[in-house]
């Protein structure tokens, strides 16, 4: 009962926020991007109800028009990782072996970078901008999901069901998609929902930096930049677009609790 | 951790190779003469094999040389062993003060499971991984940098105490994005070691609560702590950098940023390798710990 | 009659469960006095260590009394603070526990667990402790204490570790030792050392003890007296020797059934056919009908109270045949 709970809220709250996004031109009439220079650094009025930035443009519109790019990017970025990492994971656990322990060692190599250290580095390489965050992340992330799902065929492999299959003779390949993976899927799944927190973070933090989505489309994270420096004055400049991540957050942790506790019964 | 050694030194030497195109190019910008990517190319000896050009990197490498600034001629090691202040300040504090939030808060929590503490304790994971470190950064300086102005909210003093007092925003910053995860797994384990048969062997016994929850519960939970800190190392050092933006320190990870607006791929690419030599000196610390505080782990 | 060290009064434990609220004990009374040997016997679930952890204020967070009485040295301890109860528990009471890995600290010394009650609770010196350690570890046959004082749980062997834990329990010289199936976990011949040294203990010192075990051929080993218990209440209560001869409830009797020869040293768990109820449900009749052999169509509509019957007491209602069974089974000499 009171998982499902968590689950239907946490999936409310997030498409809302999605709905929002791909509406977004119904909700508001403002243009997230064109500067209007007769209104800058506007407070709450009933034409701008957040008020507006220090290049006139309407803050509510701007923080909706973000999620768009801040959801899919995070959502997008999340997928590559995912496949990469549970194929990986599947293999290594299945094959063990030197398969196994080539894969690990690339594995902990990983884990020694700083994700953002990682993803600095690379978009100095490709340049900024989404394809380069893709990239970054996509690089990094598969490690997370190859390690849990790995661990999950370990244990998985020594199961019953998977012996019989075994005794059938049928193709490892078939096994793995057909037997395995529903059973060792789960978790990965569950991860998920906080990698796409992860990934939405990232996104904020390169924005912030200014190796992120290039100015001036309307991303939270450089909208974090730019309000910093009016924090005396406009606090809500800098505050609002990290709540909007928090509300992200906050509903995605909700969903994977609700899936913990879904999958644990 | 040899391996790993092995595999760090192979990343971070493809991150120049896995520039497209000439790195030449690339490094100095579209209007690059011919002759100015030539001398580039030998300076960087990118002419020569790639087995021939990984192990001179090694080489300087093992020699402490991690080759010169494009921007000023400085040697990046020095460039980064100079910072070394900021980062090791930022690291150490914001490890110290997560430790001195979580732990009390999952002690608070776990005493009394299901109570409203705990639903309180419970909820700051749910709430806080989702917050951007930058915001985390920005509502601090908002909140004890201009509202209530006790601390400096950017740069990093001169003097010890100075420099203390300039560096305890970023590191409650850090403190802040760190708890999340220390409470979350740290609340899990007090309830085991709550629960254990030792600390009723304890309390049969007669002690004192506060020396139960000081010698037989603290020892084993900051056990717990140290080891949960050494997996999240990475992600620890992954936000200083951009924790040390927010404030404006002039840490590594700032070298970094402004290394990348200049192009200065040796900075890069010997920064890359610091944060990573990092990671992996601090997990082989917090193990030392671990094997200190824990009788039962023996060092191999 | 004098006031028993330790008395309980009709004691109710609930535990808070996923599955709804567990009426772990329901209503168990009894009286422990110095010099004392009670086994208290039953299956797991049954709430024996419930009972024992009740008494000695250790219970889980999730559970809580909620109703009966507990008087130590006449004293109800619900009327005391937490300090001043946990001082008259400790001072007549000692525990020890099944998995003595479990009730080490891992990281202090086994010596300095030893220690702790002298130094931290009746504040002797540090060297005055360390003696007070180094003479129970004797006391309780671990050879070599000065070199094993330093010594950390996990470097002992299980049957090391239980002696420790002894010593911890006895260092505050209580005159009662609860015991929570301290000999389970480990193999046959360290089992019979450990019940050995407690026997000993209570012949030399006069401890008192009350032992939980699923282990019938232990309680005749050990014990003077036995409580037999079922979910959640004792359902047979008296002495070890006429309860073993002459068992008045059913579920006593189907236990020595189950177990091999008590005589004989050849320790089995039982096993009785059918599931122990769910207590999480209210119990209507006697929550033993379902296994029981000798069922009556009572036995489905009420309780059973804890009754004399045979220099016993028995929750029956059909005890009074049963005590003849048995007398016609030992009269014709059929062998269990």
């Amino acid at each position: 009962m009171k998982s499902s709970k968590t689950l239907y809220v946490g999936v409310g709250l997030l498409s809302a926020l999605v709905l929002a996004a791909i509406f977004a031109p119904l909700i508001t009439s403002f243009d997230p991007n064109e500067p209007d220079y007769v209104n800058t650094l506007l407070g709450p009025t009933s034409q701008h109800w957040l008020g507006t930035d220090p290049l006139g443009r309407d803050v509510f519109t701007r923080l909706i028009y973000g999620a768009r790019i801040d959801l899919a990017i995070g959502l997008l970025a999340v997928v590559l990782p995912f496949i990469i990492g549970v194929s990986l994971g599947l293999l290594t656990g299945w094959r063990g072996g030197k398969t196994d322990s080539i894969i690990m060692r690339v594995v902990d190599t990983f884990i020694a970078f700083p994700f953002y250290v990682l993803a600095i580095a690379l978009v100095f390489i490709f340049g900024p901008g989404i394809k380069s965050i893709i990239i970054a992340i996509t690089l990094v992330g598969w490690v997370a999901y190859c390690r849990i799902v790995r661990a999950n065929v370990l244990v998985a492999k020594e199961q019953d069901y998977i012996h019989a299959a075994r005794l059938t003779g049928l193709p490892s390949s078939r096994i793995l998609r057909r037997h395995m993976l529903p059973n060792v899927i789960s978790q990965s799944i569950v991860f998920a929902m906080s990698d796409i927190v992860l990934s939405i973070l990232a996104i904020v933090s390169l924005g912030y930096l200014g190796l992120g989505v290039p100015v001036p489309t309307a991303e939270w994270g450089s909208m974090i930049q730019e309000g910093q420096g009016y924090i005396s004055e406009q606090w809500w400049l800098a505050t609002l677009p990290g709540l909007m991540v928090v509300y992200v957050g906050f509903s995605l942790s909700l969903i994977g609790d609700g899936l913990v506790a879904r999958l644990e019964r | 951790m040899l391996p790993v050694l092995f595999g760090i030194s192979i990343a971070v030497f493809a991150i120049v190779h896995l520039i497209p195109g000439d790195p030449a190019d690339v490094l100095l910008g579209q209007n690059a003469t011919d002759a100015r990517v030539k001398i580039l190319n030998k300076k960087l000896g990118i002419d020569r094999p790639l087995l021939v050009q990984y192990f001179a990197f090694i080489w300087d490498l093992l020699h402490g040389s991690l080759g010169t600034s494009f921007y000023n001629r400085e040697s990046v090691t020095s460039l980064i062993l100079g910072r070394l202040p900021e980062t090791g300040m930022l690291l150490f504090g914001g490890v110290l003060l997560s430790i001195l939030i979580a732990l009390p808060l999952s002690i608070l929590a776990a005493s009394k499971r299901g109570a409203f503490r705990d639903q309180l304790v419970r909820a700051i994971p749910i709430v806080g991984l989702g917050m951007p470190q930058v915001w985390v950064g920005v509502m601090l300086i908002l909140l004890l940098g201009l509202r209530f102005p006790l601390f400096p909210v950017s740069g990093f003093g001169e003097t010890f105490p100075e420099r203390i007092h300039s560096i305890f925003l970023p590191s409650l910053t850090i403190a802040i994005l760190l708890s999340p995860i220390l409470i979350r797994s740290l609340r899990a384990s007090m309830l085991e070691i709550l629960d254990s048969d030792y600390v009723l062997t304890a309390r049969a016994k007669g002690i004192s609560t506060a020396r139960i929850t000081r010698v037989h519960v603290l020892r084993n939970a900051i056990i717990a702590s140290v080891t949960v800190l050494g997996i999240n190392i990475a992600y620890l050092v992954g936000s200083m950098v951009v924790v040390e933006r927010v404030f404006a320190i002039s840490g590594t990870g700032s070298l970094m940023i402004d290394s990348i607006a200049r192009r200065d791929y040796p900075i890069v690419q010997g920064v890359t390798l610091y944060f990573a030599f990092i990671v992996v000196l601090v997990s082989l610390i917090t193990d030392l710990i671990h094997a200190a505080l824990d009788p039962r782990v023996v060092m191999k | 009659m004098s006031t028993p060290l330790i008395s309980v009064e009709n004691l109710t434990v609930e535990i808070k469960t996923d599955r709804g609220l567990l009426k772990a004990i329901r209503g168990v009374s009894l009286d422990i006095n110095p010099g004392d040997s009670i086994g208290i016997v039953g299956e797991s679930g049954s709430g024996k260590s419930i009972t024992l952890k009740a008494i000695l204020g250790l219970l889980p967070n999730n559970a809580r009394i909620s109703s009966g009485k507990i008087f130590v040295a006449g004293k109800d301890i619900a009327t005391l603070d937490n300090k001043s109860r946990r001082a008259l528990l400790s001072h007549n009471t000692g525990m020890i526990f099944q998995d003595a890995i479990a009730a080490l600290n891992p990281v202090i010394k086994i010596g300095e667990q030893i220690a702790e009650v002298p130094r931290y609770r009746l504040g002797k010196s540090k060297e005055e402790s360390k003696a007070i350690a180094l003479s129970l570890m004797e006391k309780v046959g671990i050879t070599d204490g000065e070199s094993r004082y330093g010594l950390y749980p996990h470097q002992l062997s299980g049957g090391l570790r239980q002696r420790v834990a002894i010593s911890i329990a006895l260092s505050g010289s209580p005159k009662i030792l609860f015991c929570d199936e301290p000999t389970t976990a480990l193999d046959v011949t360290i089992q019979a050392q450990v019940l050995r040294l407690l026997s000993e203990l209570r012949t030399n010192t006069g401890l008192g003890i009350v032992f939980v075990t699923h282990d019938l051929a232990v309680v005749n080993e050990l014990c003077d007296d036995i409580r037999v218990m079922y979910a959640g209440r004792f359902v047979e209560s008296g002495s070890v020797k006429k309860t073993f001869s002459v068992p008045t409830h059913p579920y006593t009797f189907s236990l020595l059934k189950a177990a091999p020869d008590p005589d004989q040293s050849v320790h089995r768990l039982f096993t009785i056919s059918g599931e122990a109820p769910n207590l999480t449900q209210e119990v209507i009749g006697c929550p033993f009908t379902p296994r029981c052999f000798s069922a009556t169509d009572q036995c489905s509509v009420s309780e059973p109270e804890l009754l004399p019957i045979a220099n016993s007491q028995s929750a029956c209602f059909n005890s009074a045949e049963h005590v003849n069974w048995a007398a016609e089974e030992s009269k014709n000499g059929v062998t269990r």
